[in-house]
C-alpha cells in the first residue's frame, strides 16, 4: 500500500512531466522585441473629425493595391494604424478584428490595416498571426507617407496605434490615437460620430 | 454599464459608428495579455496556490448552462464554489489572442470527451475571457460555438485572483476538503489534441487521489 507521501510525489512528478512537455512550443510571435516603455504619443494629428479623409493608394500583401476611395459610397471604413510589424501589442490587435467580422458586416463596414513595413515583412507578420479577412496595406515607400498625412507618424518612423472611422461619404467621423504602450480602458472612451476625438 | 448608457444616449445615426468604435476600440483591449503566449510553461504548480473565494461571475443566461453548472434558474451571479463539480477546468482566453482562437476547437473537443466519459458530472470546463466584455465573449462564442459557459472578466478580476496574465492558460481547480476550489495545475500556451489525453489522465489521477484520501 502506498503511503500518502509516495502518492503525492508520484502525482507531482506526473504533473511536472506532463506540463513541462507542453511548454516547449514557442511561436514566432513569442520572439517579439520589447523596446520598453515608449513616449505615449509622438506625433501631431493633421486631420480632424468632420473633414474628408485623405485618400491613399498603397500596395497590399495580396499583390493588390488598396485605395481608400474605392470604398466611398459603398462601405464605412475603419483604418487601423499599428506601430509596425513584430511590435508588442500589435500582434494581438488585428486577430481580434478578424473575429469581429460579423460586426463589421452587420454595419456594412470594412477595415483596412496600415503598417509602415514593406510588403514582405507585413506578409510574414500577418501570416504568423493567421489569415485576416481585411486587407493589410504597406505604407513603406515613401516611408510612412499616409501616416504622415494623417499625422500619426512618430519620430522614430513607426506609426501611432490609431483608429479612424470614415463614413460612406468619405468623411472622418471618429479618431482615436492611443498611448502606444497600453490599452485604454473602454469605459473612458467617447462616442464616435460626434465632434469628439481623443486628440 | 457606462458603455450601455453611452449607447443609449447616442442618436441612432451615430449608433453605427459607436458599434464600430466599440469593436475597434475594444480590439485594443485584449492585446496586452498575448505577448509571449506560448512561452515555456513554468514548472507545474502542485502547490495549492489560491482559491477563487469572493470572485463572482454573472450567471449564464442560457438555462442549459445554468443546469450544467448546477445553478438555480433565477441566479444572477455565482462563485465557482457553487458549481456542482469536483474539478473545474478553466480555459482562460482572450478574444484578441490568435493562439486562443487556435485552441478553441480543441478545448471544445476536450469538453465533449469529458461529457461522454464517466467524469461528466465531476469535471466541468468553463471559459473565462480575460479582459473581455460580454460582447467580446459573445463574438468568441459565436465564432467557435463553445458548448460550455464562457464568462466575461472585463476587469481581469479572475486573472488577478488566479494570477493569470497570459493567454491561453488552462487552469485545473480541484475542490478541497474545505469545499473551496484550489489551483492544482496550470497550462500556458496552445491547447493541442495530445493535451486532451494528458489532461484526462491528470484529472483521473487527482480524483483517484482524492477518493483514496476520503
Amino acid at each position: 500500500m502506498k503511503s500518502p507521501l509516495k502518492r503525492f510525489t508520484w502525482t507531482t512528478a506526473l504533473s511536472v512531466a506532463l506540463f513541462r512537455a507542453r511548454g516547449q512550443e514557442i511561436s514566432l510571435l513569442d520572439q517579439i522585441y520589447n523596446p520598453g516603455p515608449l513616449k505615449p504619443i509622438d506625433s501631431r494629428l493633421k486631420v480632424r473629425v468632420g473633414q474628408p479623409a485623405p485618400d491613399f493608394d498603397l500596395p497590399g500583401i495580396h499583390r493588390r493595391r488598396i485605395r481608400l476611395s474605392e470604398f466611398r459610397g459603398r462601405k464605412i471604413v475603419v483604418i487601423s494604424f499599428v506601430p509596425a510589424a513584430w511590435t508588442p501589442l500589435s500582434s494581438a490587435q488585428w486577430p481580434g478584428y478578424d473575429l469581429a467580422k460579423p460586426l463589421f458586416d452587420k454595419y456594412d463596414a470594412t477595415l483596412i490595416g496600415v503598417s509602415v513595413d514593406n510588403v514582405p515583412t507585413l506578409y510574414a507578420w500577418t501570416r504568423a498571426m493567421g489569415a485576416l479577412w481585411f486587407p493589410a496595406a504597406s505604407d513603406f515607400r515613401p516611408h510612412g507617407r499616409v501616416a504622415q498625412t494623417y499625422g500619426v507618424l512618430r519620430s522614430d518612423g513607426t506609426a501611432e496605434r490609431a483608429l479612424f472611422v470614415i463614413d460612406k461619404a468619405g468623411i472622418i467621423r471618429y479618431i482615436d490615437v492611443h498611448d502606444i504602450n497600453k490599452r485604454p480602458p473602454p469605459r473612458q472612451r467617447r462616442p464616435p460620430g460626434s465632434s469628439l476625438s481623443n486628440r | 454599464m457606462a458603455l450601455l448608457f453611452l449607447h443609449r444616449q447616442v442618436r441612432s445615426a451615430d449608433r453605427t459608428f459607436l458599434n464600430l468604435w466599440l469593436a475597434a476600440a475594444l480590439g485594443l483591449a485584449g492585446c496586452a495579455s498575448n505577448e509571449g503566449r506560448t512561452r515555456p510553461t513554468p514548472a507545474a504548480t502542485p502547490a495549492f496556490v489560491v482559491s477563487g473565494r469572493g470572485l463572482t461571475f454573472p450567471c449564464p443566461s442560457d438555462p442549459v448552462h445554468k443546469a450544467y453548472l448546477g445553478l438555480p434558474n433565477d441566479c444572477r451571479s455565482f462563485e465557482f464554489e457553487q458549481v456542482k463539480a469536483d474539478i473545474l477546468i478553466v480555459d482562460v482566453f482572450d478574444m484578441y489572442c490568435r493562439v486562443c482562437q487556435y485552441s478553441a476547437p480543441t478545448v471544445n473537443e476536450f469538453y465533449r470527451a469529458l461529457r461522454q466519459s464517466d467524469l461528466r458530472d465531476r469535471v466541468k470546463p468553463v471559459g473565462v475571457g480575460l479582459g473581455d466584455s460580454e460582447m467580446e465573449v459573445d463574438l468568441y462564442r459565436q465564432r467557435f460555438k463553445a458548448p460550455f459557459p464562457l464568462l466575461p472578466d472585463p476587469d481581469r478580476k479572475a486573472g488577478k485572483t488566479f494570477q493569470v496574465s497570459k493567454t491561453p492558460t488552462v487552469l485545473v481547480l480541484q475542490r478541497g476538503a474545505d469545499g473551496q476550489f484550489q489551483i492544482i495545475e496550470r497550462h500556458l500556451g496552445q491547447f493541442r489534441k495530445r493535451h486532451i489525453t494528458e489532461m484526462l489522465e491528470l484529472v483521473r489521477s487527482r480524483l483517484g487521489e482524492a477518493s483514496k484520501k476520503h
